[in-house]
């Protein structure tokens, strides 16, 4: 992890948000009103928290408004962050959250369709594709818990922090989700 | 928890996330939302708060003066308030400022010691919502079988509100179905500038954006044409609904949606 030099002010120290790094906030008086603090703490998460979002909504551009929506409230609550607190499972858990809101909105449920792909995409094979469409019907509620613990490679403490329950309770929700994932599989492919 | 079904879990997420790539710029869009240029610094919100809370003490000691004042016997009414309390210091000065309060200030005029991020709301701008909008078309430009459809945001409200961002569009045929695909931001002839700016939107101001799009004649077999498109503004949930006639064909023939831009001459080239 690096030291963010001008951050490390009296009691002011930051950590660099790695991706795959457990990131710790120090104190974080300095980053608060500091857009430049600021990029450098949610700066590194962006990209994770946009696989949350996509892997939530499945639509690039709902993904990149719930990630702006997410940052603002990120800037207005850091104060919240208390020192020794990660980073990371505060920022996805606002992610999380707005991505849970979008989803409430009218306008996604009557409106959102899937996007069409950009892009041509080599084919899958079969098995990857009938895992794709199970993990696509699977409900928000169980591809969360996928995300953050096989995608993501979150540890289970980072999943709880995120999902707001105790390892335990995420840790039965990730087994739920896997083994609705397996019926779901099934399901489309009874031989 | 086993870690057998990872890689395959994994797999299927990289593929949905191969098919819809963040943006280039992503980082840059989300980190510089917060901070784009007007939004308010801390120093003045302290010194709002520091005159607020001043204005308020001093009208707290007003009131009790003339509370004071009527409350005290007729024949007081000549002498200083102040020597009717026993709180009250012999200064007779009939200046609620310059009065000793008999009580404390309601509040402190002093503001919290720490630095502040002063939120986007708490300066009071707020997102221009459909309640503080109307949408019209502006003008319909079109070159080498490219089209450019520009739509205009006017704040109808009384107060200046902002807009930040994308607009969400839905392209409807004439039976209110929804086409495919929806307006991509990115790419495209006619767009001119894809970065989202900030544009503060004062009462009557307009702001716009541009769909680039193509002559359906000009691609084979045709494409679907709108009858009507659904419009959101930047950041909201909540939706305009407006007649305009715009081919949906897939890439690379568009559509294309701008970021909303100052004025209502759209974002196209």
């Amino acid at each position: 992890m690096d030291m963010v030099p001008r951050m490390g002010v009296e009691g002011g120290m930051v950590v660099a948000a790695q991706p795959g790094d457990r990131i710790e906030a120090g104190s974080l008086a300095g980053a608060a009103g500091d857009p430049r603090a600021f990029d450098d703490l949610i700066g590194p998460l962006v990209e994770t928290g946009y696989r949350l979002a996509l892997a939530m909504l499945r639509d690039r551009d709902a993904a990149e408004d719930v990630l702006q929506e997410a940052s603002l409230k990120a800037w207005r609550r850091l104060r919240q962050l208390r020192d020794g607190r990660s980073v990371r499972p505060w920022f996805l858990m606002i992610v999380s959250n707005e991505c849970r809101r979008h989803r409430r909105a009218r306008w996604a449920r009557v409106i959102r369709l899937p996007q069409v792909p950009e892009r041509a995409c080599p084919e899958p094979a079969v098995d990857g594709l009938q895992l794709r469409q199970a993990l696509a019907e699977l409900p928000a509620s169980d591809r969360m818990p996928l995300a953050l613990f096989f995608y993501l490679d979150l540890p289970m403490e980072e999943v709880a922090q995120v999902l707001g329950v105790s390892p335990t309770a995420a840790r039965a929700r990730v087994y739920r989700a896997v083994r609705r994932l397996r019926l779901q599989v099934q399901e489309e492919d009874p031989a | 928890v086993k870690d057998e079904p990872r890689d395959s879990i994994k797999a299927a997420f990289e593929a949905e996330l191969a098919e819809s790539p963040p943006p280039a710029d992503l980082r840059r869009r989300v980190i510089d939302h917060p901070f784009e240029p007007g939004e308010p610094t801390m120093v003045p919100w302290k010194i709002l708060a520091a005159v607020a809370s001043v204005l308020l003490a001093a009208a707290i000691s007003g009131t009790l003066l003339v509370w004071h004042l009527n409350a005290a016997p007729a024949g007081d009414r000549r002498q200083p308030p102040v020597a009717t309390t026993p709180t009250a210091t012999s200064t007779p000065s009939p200046s609620p400022s310059a009065t000793p309060s008999p009580t404390p200030p309601a509040s402190s005029p002093a503001p919290s010691p720490e630095p502040t991020a002063v939120p986007v709301q708490g300066s009071g701008m707020a997102r221009c919502d459909v309640n503080d909008l109307r949408l019209s078309r502006g003008t319909v430009g079109a070159a080498a079988g490219n089209v450019a459809f520009d739509f205009i945001f006017t704040n109808v409200s009384g107060s200046t509100c902002y807009l930040y961002g994308f607009p969400g569009m839905q392209m409807m045929d004439s039976a209110g179905k929804p086409l495919l695909p929806t307006p991509s931001r990115n790419g495209g002839q006619v767009i001119a500038d894809n970065v989202p700016h900030r544009v503060d939107l004062a009462p009557g101001a307009t702001a716009s954006f541009t769909v680039g799009s193509v002559d359906p004649g000009v691609v084979q077999g045709g494409c679907p044409v709108s009858a009507s498109v659904v419009v959101t503004p930047p950041d909201s949930y909540n939706h305009f609904t407006i007649p305009a006639s715009i081919a949906d064909c897939a890439n690379p023939y568009g559509p294309y949606i701008s970021p909303v831009v100052a004025g209502s001459q759209g974002d196209h080239r």
